[in-house]
């Protein structure tokens, strides 16, 4: 009962005298990548993917939510007041966004070898975003003295709705900007791959939220 | 002496005389500095203070990114919101003491309860979860920062400045009157003042924080574990912590949603809720509770994580069962998002959907009960030792079943369509909020104060606070049950004489100013040791994750030595604690250079590579204070100033992504 100190010592670190030997030995790594394993994924990557998992459980409660006071409504959708949206525009602007996830693939797949070919990739995928923020306004325009945001709770789902995803296209562009200012002042040498990757995630991201949303607003109200 | 084995073998004879160790800790022969730690210190420990030194003084104090800082800090914000709204529950008290009391209004006791109830729930429960996630996930897992330190800086900042923002409401007198769950068409036409815009716009503001502090933890979780510490080497009260961020990941969009469309409503115009042109009261409600059942979770969660660490510590073996604990946590995240209807029994919705929510409900017991019978099993197999954080926990055990059963009759429809809204359920939520979240916090706070603050509590002092919270915790609210089942409804500021309410109300409001005395005494404790308690050493109570093998309070960089985690215990398998000693010349594993730690696997904890971390910045600051200044010009209506703020606050986040630390890695 005397020696707890060295039962409690044996309990909590084990060989430790055996150990001994080996222990004075430096080891100098260099201390950057581990070259047997693969490089894995970055912070900032699983950072994108939680951010996409909370804007998309958002949208999702939205597009509900569109869906749930369409179907507690009795009679004709859109109300008699309103008149049916436009197809035309949003569906152009819906497909300049789908679009341009081609040359946003592009951007990835050459921003480790070829830099010079990723920046105006870059810079077309930037192009389209503003080209939908601004088809959307244009939409806004068209739909606007017969369906308006505090008319009845049809024009406030259409205009919150898609008004909060091309805000978010909005925010895609002007991250799109930081990125190619990046670009352009570090120079190419220095590795703007890991963040084209990442900017691609919530770009595809924001593609698929487009058509979720042009299914949902612009067409299901001419077929249901 | 025989050999000791790690004590997760659990025979009789290892119990035994493991026991006799944990007495010996008691009687003072334990290490100040445990040997491993100490020759880890004393090769590199210079080298990474140097290198990780902070700036003193007040700008020190806002530019810090220190996880274990700003912990700290949210436990002290965190608490401060608890007193705040206890205090608003004591008034609450009073008021109900005897019938036709009228020392308040009825409109401030309508202010009174929703503050309480959102402050409770918003500000203080899950804060305080995040305060010690903050601090003690890094610590376990065996990593010297959080993944992202300055958005970390910054759900602090946010978090303060919208609970003060809150309460600013209230001190105004205009703070949110319409219940904690805000129900329309009451939060929206019919309360014409700023009221419910301080509720909509600061939920909205602080859900900003919890998302990105959730965000945060489990990528820290994810990526930055020591090596070696694959998934099921992960202490339950990580698990616990990360799923409760994962669930605010999923559970906050709703709330927001809702809280925005009722923003809209109220100051647009727009008719999202309003059932004249269109729009539909209930969505309000289904959107609320697909947040709000889960958030039940999400306070108790890591709360029950806190107790699978108080638990195995003071029974002296490993947690029981620990593959099924964890599942019935990960199970219970889950379940939990398909449970939200219970709460809209009496709405009258269709039977089907009654029916499969009911069921629904019934199943999430389940993993609790697993759970339940996990910290039993550990208590009945080990040797119990009666420190004040495990009574803690005891407390916890007593008072969340008696919540669970209660919560179990609830999903019997017929029984809930009669109880609803009465003082029944008061009793029921309080049983498992305060039994499920406070006494293990308090239990959490008793055991980790040693390496929170460097100094020991007493012992006497601990053990007095625990009876004396749950003697008054149990006056306070198990009368209620009965109250409610002869029909006091709930959120009224007085009842007449006669309905043989009267006593139950005298006995609970004594009961409270019990509870009230209990938390100044246990604050009592605190203070005292912060001033003149014993210096902690680095293990005080022969702990068994990694926590304890760090200074009390840890050093800046927390581990000198990044160790190799052997077992689920490491502190207990005797290689754990070498491997600090083994690596000590390894400069991958030491990292003395630069503000760096590792970057493992996400399954296996395997080392990918060397991470750099960004230093002390005033930039979260600034962003929080732009935010906050959006949120005011939001709810004095002056739109232009709202624009101008976000471009600000558009342009340090601009200003922070330029520098990201990983710029000056090389390639991977
Ligand atoms: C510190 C001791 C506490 C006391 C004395 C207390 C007392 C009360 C009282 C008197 C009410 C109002 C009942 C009514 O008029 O309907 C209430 C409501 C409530 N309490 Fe507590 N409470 C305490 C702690 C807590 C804690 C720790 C939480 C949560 C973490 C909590 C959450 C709530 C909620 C959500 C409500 C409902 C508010 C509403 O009706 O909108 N309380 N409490
Ligand atoms: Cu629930």
């Amino acid at each position: 009962m005397t020696d707890v100190n060295a039962a409690l010592r044996r309990t909590r670190i084990g060989d430790r005298e055996t150990a001994q030997g080996e222990t004075e030995r430096a080891v100098r790594r260099g201390a950057w990548p581990v070259a047997e394993t693969p490089a894995g994924r970055t912070t900032g990557w699983w950072g994108m993917l939680l951010f996409i998992c909370t804007e998309a459980a958002m949208f999702a409660c939205f597009i509900a939510s569109y869906y749930y006071l369409r179907f507690s409504t009795d009679g004709s959708w859109p109300p008699v007041s309103d008149k049916l949206p436009h197809r035309i525009v949003p569906g152009i602007g819906t497909g300049v966004l789908v679009l341009s996830c081609l040359p946003m693939f592009a951007a990835v797949r050459t921003s480790r070898k070829s830099r010079a070919v990723t920046f105006p990739l870059l810079v077309l995928v930037t192009l389209a975003g503003t080209t939908f923020v601004v088809l959307q306004a244009v939409d806004y325009m068209q739909e606007y003295p017969s369906s308006t945001p505090s008319k009845d709770a049809y024009g406030s789902l259409l205009f919150t709705l898609t008004g909060l995803h091309a805000f978010h296209v909005g925010i895609g562009v002007l991250m799109m900007l930081l990125v190619l200012g990046g670009q352009l002042a570090r120079g190419f040498k220095k590795p703007q791959a890991g963040a084209t990757r990442v900017m691609a995630m919530y770009w595809y991201f924001l593609a698929v939220l487009a058509v979720a949303i042009y299914i949902t607003v612009y067409l299901t109200p001419y077929i249901m | 002496m025989t050999q000791l084995t790690p004590p997760r073998t659990g025979t009789d004879a290892d119990i035994e005389t493991l026991s006799t160790v944990a007495d010996s800790l008691e009687a003072s022969t334990r290490y100040d500095v445990l040997p491993e730690r100490g020759a880890a210190e004393a090769t590199v420990g210079a080298a990474l203070d140097a290198e990780w030194e902070e700036e003193p003084g007040l700008w020190g104090f806002i530019t810090t990114v220190n996880h274990k800082r700003i912990g700290r800090r949210y436990l002290v914000t965190a608490g401060f919101f608890f007193m705040l709204a206890g205090i608003n529950a004591l008034v609450m008290r009073t008021q109900l003491a005897g019938p036709n009391n009228s020392i308040i209004s009825p409109e401030i006791y309508d202010q009174l309860f929703t503050m309480h109830g959102t402050m409770m729930i918003f500000f203080f429960a899950t804060p305080f979860n995040s305060g010690f996630g903050n601090f003690f996930l890094p610590l376990m897992i065996g990593t010297r920062d959080m993944a992202f330190p300055r958005l970390n800086a910054l759900s602090y900042w946010i978090f303060l400045f919208s609970g003060i923002f809150m309460f600013t409401g209230e001190a105004m007198r205009v703070a949110p009157d319409a219940g904690w769950f805000a129900y329309v068409p009451l939060s929206n036409e019919y309360s014409p003042q700023l009221n419910l815009d301080f509720y909509s716009l600061g939920l909205l503001f602080l859900a900003v924080s919890s998302t990105v502090g959730a965000m945060n933890l489990v990528i820290t979780f994810l990526k930055m574990r020591a090596p070696g510490m694959s998934l099921n080497r992960v202490p339950p009260f990580v698990w616990g912590i990360v799923t409760q961020s994962f669930m605010l990941v999923f559970a906050l969009p709703p709330l927001d949603l809702a809280n925005l469309m009722l923003f809209l409503d109220r100051r647009l115009g727009m008719r999202f809720f309003d059932t004249a042109k269109g729009g539909d009261a209930v969505l309000w409600q289904h959107l609320f509770w697909l947040f709000g059942h889960p958030d039940v979770y999400i306070i108790v969660l890591p709360a029950m994580g806190i107790v699978s660490s108080i638990i195995p510590t003071f029974s002296r073996r490993s947690i029981l069962a620990y593959p099924y604990v964890v599942l019935a946590t990960v199970a219970t995240g889950i379940i939990s998002f398909g449970v939200w209807v219970h709460h809209m029994f009496a709405v009258g919705l269709s039977d089907v959907s009654l029916t499969f929510f009911s069921a629904a409900t019934l199943t999430i017991s389940v993993p609790a009960g697993i759970q339940m019978f996990a910290w039993l099993g550990t208590m009945w197999r080990g040797r119990v030792v009666l420190s004040p954080a495990m009574l803690y926990a005891m407390s916890f055990i007593i008072t969340f079943v008696i919540g669970g059963v209660t919560g179990v009759m609830f999903a019997v429809v017929p029984f809930d369509q009669q109880v609803t809204d009465s003082y029944f359920v008061v009793a029921h939520f309080h049983y498992v909020l305060f039994g499920g979240a406070v006494m293990p916090m308090l239990g959490g706070l008793f055991y980790w104060w040693p390496k929170l603050t460097g100094r020991m509590t007493s012992h006497k002092g601990g053990v007095i606070s625990a009876v004396l919270i749950f003697v008054g915790f149990q006056v306070t609210f198990f009368p209620m049950h009965i109250q409610g089942l002869l029909g006091m409804p709930r959120r009224i500021y007085t009842y007449p004489a006669g309905y043989g309410w009267g006593t139950y109300n005298l006995i609970e409001t004594i009961g409270a100013y019990v509870l009230a005395f209990g938390f100044l005494w246990t604050l009592f404790v605190f203070a005292q040791s912060l001033l003149s308690g014993p210096v902690a050493p680095d293990d005080p109570w022969g702990g068994n994750t990694l926590e304890w093998a760090t200074g009390s309070p840890p050093k800046a960089y927390n581990f000198p030595v990044i160790p190799t985690v052997h077992s689920l215990n490491p502190l207990w398998d005797g290689r754990t604690l070498q491997s600090m000693v083994d690596h000590r010349h390894d400069d991958q594993r030491t990292m003395t250079e630069v503000h760096r730690t590792l970057r493992t696997s996400e399954l296996d904890g395997r080392i990918e590579r060397v991470m750099s971390m960004p230093g002390e910045t005033v930039q979260p600051l600034l962003v929080a204070a732009f935010l906050t200044m959006t949120v005011c010009f939001l709810l004095a209506d002056i739109m232009l100033a709202a624009a101008v703020a976000v471009g600000l606050m558009g342009l340090v986040i601009a200003w922070w992504m330029w520098n990201r630390p990983e710029i000056d890695e090389p390639a991977p």
